[in-house]
């Protein structure tokens, strides 16, 4: 019994390190530049519908293809901030939410007709099924290599946004963006390496997302629930908050799914509601 | 001190500035020089268009008419940020610190807008406000307002300005810390940086300007040596009765 419980509680946690990676483009942008992007998780959809056309196409592996891709999400990310995201954050709260809600559905409609309906999944080759055999665990590869990756993201991002200079400039801008303009900072070039800064993040969710889960061309508003759920729960602007977020989420699905397979999302947002009641502030909060 | 020559072309040259604000007109067609290492003081009442010449200067206002020139180039329309980095620094009313940041961190947006030659150094920033070497890691937020604006004054120094504009740098603060950032500002420009001071505390602004002009409601009402004019002039054309 407390074995099994154990195993799921390893589970959970491994789980929960691909929930931060979701969650780590939408930390950077509302706990940072203080707007919610509607189309968080369509974009890592897309991104994952990305890999896999370029990883069949150059027969590549699909991690080989995440490297390629990280530059062009960089890109991306920048240009969509330069030419749309930047005419509509402001003091009206209510535009970014509309215009990145009209894109999530031109993202999954645009899905729909380049690819179709079906299910599709990535594949690492080997390593999706390779295991390790630690302490009377059998843990899959993949999850430990995920997880590991989370917490080295979250450091990496942390230490870009708190100790390295461009850091320095993305909170000066989300402290005061007039300031920023009236000395010389330009909010507009600052917010757009900010979510050149998120689009990589979206890659890197999308590949790993990809290996660990089926997804479709309409899957992308359930990552961004789960997403929401893992920065509430970790609080506004915290990374370390958002890793610790993905954790308690992916062990409470991993617990709920174990007592009911119907119960595995439920528990999870049960979870959430209980903890955003006792702690609407989340776990780990940075204001 | 270098006063404006016709031989030597001034370090700024505004001529004929409208500033416009939607329908408001905070400016009309005001002529202002600065020379190179000069200090010169713009003076006059509250809504007079003191900040928006600076603002005007820096392109942060809505709309200007007029000619704007910095080191012999046009700088009106430019972007702020190109303006910054060809060495106007700002020193904002209100100082405008970004408050999540420490100290340093301030400091050191100074250096990235600004020109990056071999100006000033962090570390002279901190021999001139040595305070500021004990807290450089604490947020700017837990500063006095006279600290504050001491980060404010470092942040602009490390831009590696020829020209700096202060927006009522004295605002709020003691009268000792204003003397202190008083006797600060002849250092700054000793070392050949011209000062654009705007303030509402006439006295003290004259006393150590070479040149000053006075606005009242958009215009230059007066304008010269403050050595020219008495106490009464001067006070006359400040108020407009």
């Amino acid at each position: 019994m407390i074995v099994t419980y154990l195993n799921l509680i390893i589970q959970g946690v491994l789980l929960g390190g691909l929930y931060a990676i979701f969650a780590l483009g939408l930390s950077l942008s509302v706990g940072v530049m203080r707007f919610v992007n509607i189309a968080h998780g369509d974009f890592i959809v897309l991104v994952s519908f990305l890999l896999l056309t370029v990883a069949t196409a150059l027969h590549i592996n699909v991690l080989l293809a995440l490297v390629l891709m990280i530059p062009v999400a960089f890109g991306g990310g920048w240009l969509l901030q330069r030419v749309l995201l930047q005419r509509v954050i402001g003091p009206n709260v209510l535009l970014p939410l509309l215009v990145t809600f009209g894109l999530s559905i031109i993202v999954q409609n645009g899905l729909l007709q380049g690819f179709g309906a079906d299910t599709r999944t990535l594949s690492a080759g080997s390593l999706d099924t390779a295991s390790l055999h630690i302490g009377g665990f059998y843990v899959g590869l993949l999850p430990v290599l995920t997880f590991a990756l989370a917490v080295a993201l979250v450091v990496g991002f942390d230490w870009l946004l708190y100790r390295s200079r461009i850091g320095a400039s993305i909170r000066a801008v989300a402290d005061d963006v007039a300031a920023a303009d009236l000395i010389g900072l330009s909010s507009v070039r600052v917010y757009a390496i900010a979510m050149g800064i998120v689009g990589v993040t979206v890659a890197i969710a999308a590949c790993f997302m990809g290996l660990r889960m089926n997804f479709d061309a309409t899957s992308g508003p359930s990552r961004l629930l789960v997403a929401f759920e893992v920065v509430v729960l970790g609080g506004l602007g915290s990374l370390r908050g958002t890793l610790l977020g993905g954790i308690i989420l992916g062990i409470a699905q991993t617990i709920g799914g174990q007592i009911d397979g119907a119960w595995q999302v439920l528990a999870g947002h049960l979870v959430f509601l209980l903890i955003f009641l006792l702690r609407p502030q989340g776990l780990l909060p940075r204001y | 001190m270098a006063v404006t020559s016709s031989a030597e072309a001034p370090l700024l040259s505004i001529e004929g500035l409208s500033v416009y604000y939607q329908q408001f007109r905070a400016l009309h067609g005001i002529d202002i020089a600065v020379g190179q290492g000069e200090i010169v003081s713009i003076i006059g009442a509250n809504g007079a268009g003191k900040s928006s010449l600076l603002k005007a200067i820096v392109s942060q206002v809505d709309r200007i008419e007029g000619r704007i020139q910095f080191a012999g180039a046009d700088i009106a329309n430019q972007p702020t940020p190109a303006i910054v980095a060809s060495g106007i620094a700002l020193v904002p009313e209100g100082r405008r610190l970004f408050p999540s940041l420490t100290v340093e961190e301030n400091l050191e947006i100074g250096w990235q807008t600004g020109r990056k030659g071999s100006g000033v150094k962090l570390n002279e920033v901190f021999d001139l406000f040595p305070v500021l070497r004990e807290k450089r890691r604490q947020p700017a937020w837990q500063l006095s307002g006279g600290q504050q604006q001491m980060v404010a004054l470092g942040r602009a120094l490390l831009a590696d300005p020829r020209l700096l504009l202060c927006d009522e740098i004295s605002l709020g603060l003691a009268p000792t810390i204003v003397n202190d950032l008083y006797t600060l500002l002849l250092s700054i420009n000793q070392r050949g940086i011209g000062i654009v001071l705007v303030e509402q505390d006439i006295r003290r602004s004259l006393a150590i300007a070479n040149r000053f002009y006075c606005l009242l409601e958009g215009r230059i009402s007066l304008s010269g040596k403050p050595s020219d004019f008495d106490r009464d002039t001067i006070t006359r054309h400040y108020f407009g009765s």
